[in-house]
This record gives structure tokens, sequence and C-alpha cells, in this order.
């Protein structure tokens, strides 16, 4: 069941590829997006030039960003560590990648989805959960950039256009 | 020009009937249920086909299509883990078929 809105954002204290710990604590700036990603979904990977134009586009505006791994790497060898640093070292992540081993994050999130976007506000509380935009194979075509609408609403002090939309992509892959 | 256009849109909604006939029959006929989200199971149809569009099959929408492509019919659409990811999780992974114990699951939780 997916965290509700206006839920608080469930602790965490995560590895990520940079070899450094990120908690829930260590992000500071108003928003914190919360991307729960994959190395090997197809759907992640033709949103991850969109993510990371977005993550330079918003952070200088308050807008943290943290991507999260929690695929089972025992039957997708994708998604272990080692890969994930090689995807955020081609790719160049501007936000922390993290490993979620043992799931327990994103299953309190009640993500199902990758990619599967997050979007809480300064006290840490949910305000926008579901899907990046409304075309992931074509970002021309594009007609609902939710999580574009969603920041901009909330970098204004206003309540998101839409609150929840349903995420698409390939599932988790629980253990 | 526009006849190339046209011939194109021809080609992907005939590509999109095939794929919505398969998957109403293998529901039809089979043991599963469609995944109980709408959207998402139009989605996963929509990504079927584009890969039968630009690849010739219905290779998993969530799952490379190079990579499926190195393993013959296993990864197109009723892919062969399909059966095992459902016993495990209740769906496949690309959230296209579930089991009727899983969307009798999912109704009743949206209920409550």
């Amino acid at each position: 069941m997916a965290l509700e809105i206006n839920a608080s954002c469930p602790p965490f204290e995560l590895p990520g590829t940079d070899d450094k710990t990120h908690s829930l604590a260590s992000f500071e700036q108003d928003l914190l997006v919360v991307v729960v990603s994959c190395n090997h979904c197809p759907y992640v990977i033709a949103y991850e030039p969109r993510l990371v134009a977005l993550a330079k586009e918003y952070g200088p505006r308050g807008v943290g960003w943290v991507a999260v791994n929690a695929n089972d790497a025992t039957r997708y060898p994708d998604d272990g560590m080692e890969p994930m640093k090689v995807r955020a070292r081609e790719r160049g992540f501007p936000f922390p990648y993290l490993r979620d081993d043992s799931q327990a994050f994103v299953r309190a999130l009640g993500a199902r989805f990758t990619p599967e976007v997050f979007v809480f506000d300064k006290q840490r509380k949910l305000r926008y959960h579901g899907r990046i935009d409304d075309n992931h194979r074509d970002e021309s075509q594009v007609t609902s950039h939710d999580l574009r609408n969603a920041l901009d609403a909330l970098l204004a002090g206003k309540d998101p256009p839409v609150l929840e939309t349903v995420a698409f992509g390939c599932s988790i892959k629980w253990k | 020009m526009s006849d190339e256009r046209e011939s194109g849109a021809d080609r992907r909604e005939a590509a999109l009937r095939r794929v919505r006939k398969f998957v109403a029959t293998y529901v039809q006929k089979g043991k599963y249920e469609l995944y109980p989200e709408p959207e998402v199971v139009e989605n996963v149809i929509q990504g079927l086909t584009d890969n039968l569009v630009e690849h010739g099959r219905m290779y998993c929408p969530c799952a490379d299509v190079e990579e499926s492509k190195k393993k013959g019919s296993d990864m197109v659409c009723p892919c062969k883990p399909h059966h095992e990811d459902i016993a495990r999780q209740g769906y496949c992974d690309c959230a296209l078929f579930a089991s009727p114990e899983f969307v009798a699951a999912e109704r009743l939780r949206r209920k409550k």
C-alpha cells in the first residue's frame, strides 16, 4: 500500500554509489524527490536523461534528489551496487544513487514500479506521488509534466495540481 | 511523406489491434487475469505494440529488447518466466497478467 499524501517520509540510511551512507536527515533542501529506480528497466533508462535534466534544473532551486534501487540483485545482478556505480558514472547522476538491499525503505514507501517518484516537502510530508510524466517513449509527446508541475506548485507555495498519478514501468523485483 | 506517415500509423494501429486481441484471448482462455489497474495494463499494451512494430515481436516492454533478442522466444509475451513470476508475486514482471487471487486481494484492499 502506497504511502498516503501528507504521510511522513520513512527514515532511511542507505549506501550510495559514492561510497557514502545517506540518510533522510542528510538532505536539507526545501523539497526532496525520491526516485525509486533501478539499472535494468527500459522505462528507467528512457527516463534517466529527463531525471538528470530535472535534477540539474531544480537542484539550485532548493530541491534535493535521491534515487533508490531496491531490486533483488540476486535475480537481477545488473541491479547490484557495482553496476549501479557504473551507471551513475556513465550517466553523470547529479544525485546520490542508493542501494536498498533490505528493500525496507522502498517497501515502506509502498512503491511498486520503477521509475516511481515521491516528492516530500520541508517537513518531509508526501506531497506528490506517481509518474514523472505521461510519455516515457517520446519526451516531445508528453502532455502532462506531472513531476515538474508538482515541483513548480510546491516551490510557489501551492498544492500540486495533481497529488497522485499511476506510476508505470517495471515492477520492483522483490526478494 | 504524408503517405509514409499514414502507413506508419496504419502499421501501428494494426499492431495495436493484434496486441489487444492477443491479451484479451490469453486472459479469456487462460488461468490469469489482467493486472487490476487499467492504466498500467494499457501502458504495457502500448509497450508491446511498440516492440511489435519496431522489432517484429511482442518483446516484454519491461526487459531490454536487445537482451531479449538473444533469448529466442523466452521474452516474447507471454514470456517464459511469467508463470514463475505470477506464482511468486501475484503478477508478471511487466504487470500485465496477474493471478485471480492477487486481483481479488487488490480489489478487497481498495474497497477498505
